[in-house]
């Protein structure tokens, strides 16, 4: 079976700092793949490789088996085939830290634009759609709501709405919860859980050990730029081999 | 004669005169409006070339006096009417200052307005420009859904500003260019006016008046279209309703 997602010795420099240091990584559809590690590891970094905000200066991202074509490694690498990327990009549904709603459109704008404008649906489905998948999350009376006017975890409930409603081949999820309180971070975590258990292709990043436990096939723990350690749950968390892991988790209160 | 009927006079004819300031402001602020977006867009390129003369053209038209400008055009177009304008037989239109006028207004504030652009296309939020690319947005489709209203929401308020300015700034076309007939702005008829009874206060005031008037209008308007464009902003943001309301209070 073709890997949904492929990462091939992915390199990424920022200048002089090289952030990954050669990843390779492999999902299979269905997979729920958590990314740890401290900050400044390369954790989100990696994530924003899978989809080109950031071009890796070295390696291949490969989408169900189609590799992204990227100019010749080096600095100014750039991808090739504008269309095509786009085209993988339009399949992979991405949440960000900070929600990023496209603050002058109502929610139900936000969760419709990318389906009518970029994979040039009917209205009419995309709407139906749009509004289970806001009922699904939980905000289904917030339709014509403006995102100032939600709380912020109303306003990343609506972005995963808003990702899903691309129907994408993976989600990714870029430290999800970071910017919410406690509180509010249980309600997207509950809906991440319950993507999570009907089998969505999910690659997240994440802060919370205990919720990477939770919902992961996979852990990778990323050091420096490397994947010190990966596994399942068990081989991660439960029989941890290398000495950083455990630094990391007992820090994280987790050990 | 009473006051008020030498006010009412001087409303009545000034009435046409004013028509060719609105004809001055109206036809070059559209299409300084347009020019201005891309010149915006220029300087804020990656490419350095189009940036250097993006920035280039906003200094040169920033930097210098409208009325000079105005003097510049003119002397260019005269130059050119003997050997381009007049062989071409276009002069009557090249030459008329219902079009120079217009020209040097159009190429002034597009300079204006680029930096006004300017400065509200570099606070459009990142992360809304992020989220488009990353669903596979072109260029344009980011352009359309996130940069523009973002960009013309924020310039709103300056660029209301520039549209007065250079409604105000149509009463130097005939200054600087030929009278030709009876096309004569609010200045020119009001200057004529005082000419034959030396009342500054009246002439002046009423051709004042006028500025006023117009202005109070453009504020309503571009009013109303910021409110709209404001609206999903959290209420102690948003910018009271533009009224036009004349309402003094006799008694409280």
């Amino acid at each position: 079976m073709v890997p949904i997602l492929e990462l091939r010795n992915v390199h990424k420099s920022f200048g002089a700092l090289e952030v990954l240091k050669g990843v390779t990584l492999e999902a299979m559809r269905g997979d729920v793949v958590t990314l740890i590690g401290s900050s400044g590891s390369g954790k989100s970094t990696l994530l924003r490789c899978i989809n080109m905000l950031e071009i890796p200066t070295q390696g291949a991202v490969a989408i169900d088996g189609e590799e992204i074509a990227l100019s010749p490694e080096g600095p100014d690498r750039h991808p090739l085939d504008s269309h095509q990327l786009r085209h993988i990009r339009s399949e992979l549904g991405m949440v960000f830290q900070q929600f990023n709603l496209w603050s002058h459109m109502t929610i139900l704008e936000n969760v419709m634009e990318a389906p009518l404008k970029v994979q040039k649906r009917k209205p009419e489905e995309v709407r139906t759609q749009a509004q289970e998948l806001l009922e699904k999350v939980g905000i289904g009376d917030k339709a014509d709501a403006f995102p100032a006017q939600l709380s912020g975890g109303q306003q990343q409930r609506a972005a995963i709405a808003r990702a899903l409603c691309i129907n994408p081949k993976i989600m990714l999820f870029d430290e999800p919860t970071s910017a919410l309180d406690p509180e509010l971070e249980v309600e997207v975590l509950g809906v991440i859980k319950m993507l999570a258990d009907e089998g969505r292709t999910m690659i997240l990043v994440t802060h919370d050990m205990k919720f990477a436990r939770e919902v992961s096939d996979k852990v990778v723990f990323l050091h420096l730029g490397k994947i010190e350690e990966e596994g399942t749950v068990d081989e991660v968390f439960g029989a941890t081999k290398s000495d950083r892991l455990r630094q990391f988790l007992g820090a994280a209160g987790h050990a | 004669m009473g006051l008020l009927e030498a006010i009412w006079t001087d409303i009545q004819l000034l009435a046409f005169p004013a028509l060719f300031n609105i004809y001055f402001a109206a036809s070059s602020l559209p299409i300084g409006f347009g020019l201005a977006v891309l010149l915006a867009l220029g300087k804020n390129s990656r490419n350095p070339v189009v940036s250097r003369l993006s920035s280039a053209y906003i200094y040169a038209f920033r930097g210098s006096p409208l009325f000079i400008q105005f003097f510049m055009f003119y002397s260019i177009m005269l130059a050119l009417n003997p050997i381009w304008w007049r062989p071409m037989g276009i002069a009557w239109f090249a030459m008329s200052p219902l079009f120079i006028g217009p020209l040097a207004l159009v190429m002034n504030t597009t300079a204006y307005t680029a930096e006004i652009f300017y400065g509200a296309l570099r606070t459009v939020p990142k992360g809304e420009l992020e989220a488009a690319r990353a669903f596979g947005m072109s260029r344009l489709q980011v352009f359309r859904t996130v940069t523009w209203p973002n960009m013309i929401r924020v310039a709103w308020p300056a660029y209301t500003n520039e549209v007065t300015f250079l409604f105000h700034a149509t009463a130097l076309v005939y200054f600087t260019l030929p009278v030709i007939g009876n096309q004569k702005d609010i200045m020119n008829k009001a200057t004529e006016l005082f000419e034959r009874d030396f009342n500054v206060f009246l002439h002046f005031s009423v051709a004042g008046l006028y500025f006023l008037v117009i202005t109070m209008a453009i504020f309503f308007v571009f009013g109303l279209v910021y409110a709209r464009m404001m609206r999903h902003m959290p209420k102690e943001r948003q910018p009271h309703r533009p009224r036009l309301r004349f309402g003094p209070k006799y008694i409280r």
